[in-house]
């Protein structure tokens, strides 16, 4: 049935600080499939870019994926890889792209030789030199790059923001990854061209079938991209689903809050904007019971003791809050949630 | 339509920079408006089309090249020492980093306090403590941060210091610069709300600039909209957005994402081609002209004017007359 290309379970990543451990990600459990794009959202410090590192070994000291945890691509356990192995299957299987794509770019190297690095690194053998350059000149023009032969011989700061972006994703496509992460890849850009950059995302999947995870603050983003969304709060999953279910039905009160502190372009309303009081929570000490507790309208004594299991509200959506018990009283709660009404 | 008084007044504005090799960058070519108190007018446009310059250049910070802005009647870059210090004493800025903008080396009171202290607003230290206190207060902060340095606080926090220090001498205009471009989702929503309710108190009047075209139509009244130097279209939030005339707004408009997924996809998506030509060499005409799907002889010569097409609704499009 699902098509399943990763399979994450139990990921928990700390950095070991002089101040004390840092648990940037506690124990979270999600899947990626083949050809859908899954969003990780959540504020800075939530711990998803942590999670991308996860999952392209690139976690490094003082950092460490804890014991118990497990991703598998493919069917095969990926933190069990030699760095050989990470060698050849970072950039072949997955690739990423960044943010700002003029730190990502070596400045000092021709766009030709970045675009072909990648596939020289991966060759077996069998492509000739010419075949790689014609590949790179082929990726240059599935991107959409005009006159890609002059491109090839360009330096990364002849190349506008967007062309750079576009640079960047031929770069990380030209092995034909399963696996795309994308770490914020329009944030640095402008509107205009942001909207260029996610109509070429969304081509070259429908064209190259890759899964993409894609890592945004930018709610607007997701629900033009996302098939599936992981919301993140304090390195813990608060809540996943299908894009839809997240928008439409949110039950955790902080995706409800993200989703309501936005104003919207399309309609009308100078309403006050829903805001989310205090700060995110301390990770070298992470509260006892749900982490959001002490920013929550809605918490109760228990959400203060006890973390909240994470139930499952049926066709892949999840949420993690007591108030989808049923002993929970949700009156005022803006929201659906399964807990009972108690006037 | 707004019948109180002008507050800020710019005509013709230009500030260029020297580009070496006798060019120049036209950051700010020709830009006219009016501001009137107690409103907002938001100005947006892609990075690198001078709505930071214009603004600058509107409150002083920076010369200007041609053109003139009058605030209350007197010529912003001809004031006397003493009509200058008053002034920076009416117009207040707010800063896009938070983290920047802020001395590290002050206490937060100091960093409040010091605009009182200039302006001689508190009769004793008394009453300046009283004053910054009140300050804390209204942007939501408390007293004990009062003593405390700058690297102590978040993002969200430092923003409201910043908007302290603004506000420290009852200023009546108030220029955002992307103020809450590097916070957090949740936190600029703290902020926009923090900013709106303090206008609507103390009956000030702002400039907002900001490329996030969602957050300027929630905050302004009026909207102003720059492509490469130029005003092509000026006018209220809610029509702007229902009727967008130029067609480089048209496009800016369809490219902001929705955050609703239904109807994210049933939108008509403008893609627009290209990139924003450099400013150092504009195309002569509409500076659009380069990238616009209406493009006809007429825009690749004649520049065109920004005129009133309905009442308060400006636009500077040849397809427009």
């Amino acid at each position: 049935m699902k098509n399943t290309l990763v399979d994450v379970k139990n990921l928990s990543v700390s950095y070991f600080t002089y101040a004390g451990e840092v648990q940037s990600v506690r124990g979270i459990s999600f899947s990626v499939e083949n050809g859908k794009t899954t969003a990780l959202v959540g504020e800075s410090g939530c711990g998803k870019s942590v999670t991308s590192k996860a999952l392209m070994g690139l976690i490094e000291k003082p950092g460490k994926i804890k014991e118990g945890s497990s991703i598998q691509f493919g069917g095969r356990e990926v933190l069990n890889f030699t760095e050989a192995e990470w060698q050849s299957f970072r950039g072949q299987e997955c690739s990423m792209i960044f943010q700002d794509a003029l730190v990502s770019l070596n400045p000092t190297m021709k766009i030709g030789r970045q675009i072909a690095e990648n596939l020289e690194n991966h060759n077996d053998g069998s492509l000739s030199a010419g075949q790689i350059r014609q590949r790179a000149i082929e990726m240059l023009e599935l991107v959409g790059i005009p006159d890609p032969d002059a491109c090839l011989e360009k330096y990364p700061h002849e190349l506008s923001g967007g062309m750079r972006q576009r640079v960047m994703i031929a770069t990380a496509m030209i092995t034909n990854p399963s696996l795309l992460i994308a770490d914020e890849p329009t944030t640095a850009l402008d509107v205009t061209i942001q909207a260029q950059i996610l109509e070429l995302m969304k081509d070259l999947q429908k064209k190259l079938g890759m899964g993409i995870i894609m890592i945004t603050h930018d709610l607007g983003v997701v629900a033009d991209m996302a098939d599936n969304i992981i919301v993140m709060y304090a390195g813990k999953i608060v809540e996943s689903g299908k894009n839809e279910d997240i928008f439409y039905d949110p039950r955790h009160p902080y995706t409800w809050a993200l989703m309501n502190s936005v104003p919207r372009l399309d309609l009308d309303n100078k309403e006050e904007l829903v805001t989310i009081e205090g700060t995110i929570p301390d990770m070298i000490h992470p509260p006892k019971g749900c982490a959001f507790c002490s920013r929550c309208p809605y918490a109760m004594n228990v959400c203060a003791e006890l973390i909240p299991e994470v139930t499952d509200l049926g066709d892949g959506h999840t949420v993690a809050c007591w108030l989808n018990d049923p002993r929970a009283d949700i009156s005022g709660v803006p929201f659906r949630t399964g807990g009972a009404h108690h006037e | 339509m707004n019948n109180r008084p002008i507050e800020l007044e710019v005509t013709n504005l230009c500030k260029y920079f020297d580009a070496g090799k006798k060019r120049k960058l036209k950051a700010v070519d020709d830009v006219s408006f009016v501001i009137h108190k107690g409103e907002t007018l938001g100005i947006v446009g892609e990075s690198g089309c001078g709505k930071t310059t214009c603004g600058k250049t509107c409150i002083g910070m920076l010369p200007k090249t041609a053109g003139m802005v009058k605030y209350k009647g007197k010529d912003v870059h001809s004031m006397s020492k003493k009509e200058r210090f008053d002034f920076t004493g009416k117009v207040q800025m707010i800063f896009q980093d938070p983290y920047a903008s802020l001395d590290p080396h002050q206490k937060v009171y100091d960093i409040i306090a010091e605009g009182i202290r200039i302006h001689k607003l508190a009769k004793n230290q008394a009453e300046e403590e009283r004053m910054v206190l009140e300050l804390l207060d209204m942007v939501g902060l408390n007293a004990e941060h009062a003593m405390r340095n700058v690297h102590e606080f978040s993002g969200g926090q430092r923003q409201r210091i910043g908007i302290a220090r603004a506000l420290a001498v009852d200023p009546e205009f108030l220029f955002c610069d992307e103020p809450i471009s590097a916070l957090d989702v949740s936190i600029q929503a703290q902020i926009i709300n923090l900013l709106m309710k303090l206008q609507k108190d103390r009956d000030l009047t702002m400039l907002f600039i900001a490329h996030d075209l969602s957050m300027v139509k929630h905050i302004s009244d009026r909207i102003g909209v720059m492509y490469l130097g130029n005003m092509v279209e000026l006018a209220p939030a809610a029509e702007l957005y229902k009727k967008p005339l130029h067609p480089y707004t048209e496009a800016l408009l369809s490219a902001v994402p929705i955050a609703d997924p239904r109807a994210s996809r049933e939108r008509r998506k403008i893609m627009l081609t290209g990139d924003v030509p450099s400013p150092v060499n504009p195309p002569a005409g509409c500076r659009f002209s380069g990238r616009c799907k209406y493009v006809t002889e007429q825009c690749m010569k004649v520049r065109p004017e920004l005129k009133e097409i309905e009442p308060g609704h400006f636009v500077a499009c040849h397809l427009h007359k």
